[in-house]
């Protein structure tokens, strides 16, 4: 029993350690689009009335 | 004694057990003492004092109820059937709070809410990595107190229930006590608040296993850009998805944290007077009173109650010991040594945002021109998600340890 608990606990932190990456490259994408977004939408010129 | 009859709270003394009698004096004494500690401002009053009215009301209320059974007029959190709860609905003046707020998890939700509606995301969305690397170290409590419990005889899903307090996060560890120990979620609950009052005081002791040099790095500011409220609102939206879809069990949750945080930066400003004020300091209340009135004598003849108190502590601190660890790792492999403090570890702790307070207080103890306050709150937040996370995985895999 207590060495499947420990097993779990490895298996945990392992799952936590994946899925803390992958919360953290979603920001890192989610931040990239926008600012990409943001730089073209200042870029874009001006249309002339 | 007939002129006691009239005094019903005294004269409970003498017709109960012994150990009943001194358990109530004891519980009454608790309240007196959180009550003034919470007025010294050592513990946190916000739900302090209400804890400590809230078990002064119930241990000192207790009195003779129909067919001579002993109770008091507060909360019955044993009602089981519907004709039991509709019962007490009508007798007791709590009842309704917790039967439709705590026994779902609601109230926890609302906190969450709350804390989403008040929280500062822009440095965990300009260093995820970091933020999050460190919050995995600040969860060794949450992890490492699991097999800990277990050895020291709780059954998996108490000692799943107890690890949580590592996490430093209120709301989760009375989600998760809910779901998976429901007879221990009280003292569980109680002591990880209790705790969670003190983290203030007691964890600037653990960050002295930094060097003083290391704890007065100043950080630079421009070196966080500038992140937009549209980056803030997409990640709130994306998060939720991909975190319920991942941990459905842990979906009010996050569901709850990121509504808070969206509407924020959605900047609904109705919405966020109502959920970061009323609603927030309304559920904190009704929490810390409803407590108070759940911690009877009951409670306190559990005899795994001492096993809590030393494993709670020993949680919280495995979890501080973890960050700082995970700090200064970070701190050894990051090129940028000069604008990294190791104390951001311990802010990676949960406890929003008393932690990053703490990373502030020893970085200002150590310099007076280390402001480091701001940093802190990425891996504060982190240390939000990833004790969600890890409740997500306890509550679903729990039982596959037997």
């Amino acid at each position: 029993m207590l060495l499947r608990a420990f097993e779990f606990t490895l298996i945990t932190f392992g799952i936590t350690m994946v899925v803390a990456f992958l919360v953290a490259a979603l920001i890192k994408a989610i931040f990239a689009v926008i600012q990409r977004g943001a730089k073209k939408a200042a870029k874009k010129p001006e249309v002339p009335s | 004694m007939p002129i006691l009859q009239f005094f019903q709270g005294i004269y409970t003394f003498f017709i109960t057990e012994p150990e009943i009698a001194f358990a109530r004096i004891f519980l009454i004494a608790l309240g007196f003492l959180l009550i003034w500690l919470s007025w010294k401002q050592i513990l946190e009053p916000l739900l302090m004092i209400p804890m400590g009215i809230g078990m002064l009301g119930v241990n000192g209320g207790l009195m003779v109820m129909e067919a001579g059974k002993v109770g008091t007029l507060f909360i019955n959190p044993l009602a089981g059937n519907i004709e039991e709860v509709m019962y007490f609905l009508q007798i007791d003046f709590l009842q309704p709070i917790y039967s439709f707020t705590f026994s779902n998890g609601l109230i926890a939700c609302l906190v969450f809410m709350g804390i989403g509606a008040i929280t500062d995301i822009d440095y965990l969305l300009a260093k995820p990595f970091m933020s999050l690397f460190l919050a995995v170290f600040a969860e060794f409590g949450t992890i490492f107190t699991l097999p800990i419990a277990m050895a020291l005889g709780l059954t998996p899903k108490e000692a799943a229930a107890i690890s949580l307090v590592g996490g430093a996060d209120g709301p989760m560890v009375l989600y998760g006590s809910l779901i998976m120990a429901k007879e221990l979620f009280v003292p569980i609950t109680v002591v990880a608040y209790i705790y969670l009052s003190v983290c203030y005081a007691g964890y600037p002791f653990l960050t002295k296993i930094v060097p003083k040099g290391l704890r007065g790095i100043e950080m630079d500011w421009r070196s966080i850009p500038t992140v937009s409220p549209g980056a803030k609102f997409a990640f709130a939206v994306i998060a939720t998805a991909v975190l319920c879809l991942l941990f459905p069990v842990a979906a009010p949750l996050f569901a709850s944290f990121f509504v808070g945080l969206a509407i924020k930066e959605a900047k609904v400003t109705r919405y966020i007077e109502f959920i970061s004020g009323t609603l927030l300091y309304g559920a904190t209340f009704f929490l810390g009173f409803t407590l108070g009135a759940l911690l009877g004598v009951d409670v306190i003849l559990n005899p795994k109650v001492l096993l809590l108190l030393i494993l709670g502590m020993l949680a919280l601190t495995l979890s501080g010991l973890g960050g700082l660890a995970g700090g200064l790792i970070y701190y050894k492999i990051t090129k940028n040594k000069e604008s990294f403090n190791p104390l951001l570890g311990i802010a990676a702790v949960s406890c929003v945002p008393t932690c990053a307070k703490v990373a502030q207080k020893c970085a200002f103890q150590a310099n007076k021109k280390a402001m480091i306050l701001g940093f802190a709150m990425g891996p504060n937040v982190a240390g939000v998600i990833t004790t969600a996370i890890i409740t997500g995985i306890y509550i679903t895999g729990i039982n596959f340890i037997g």
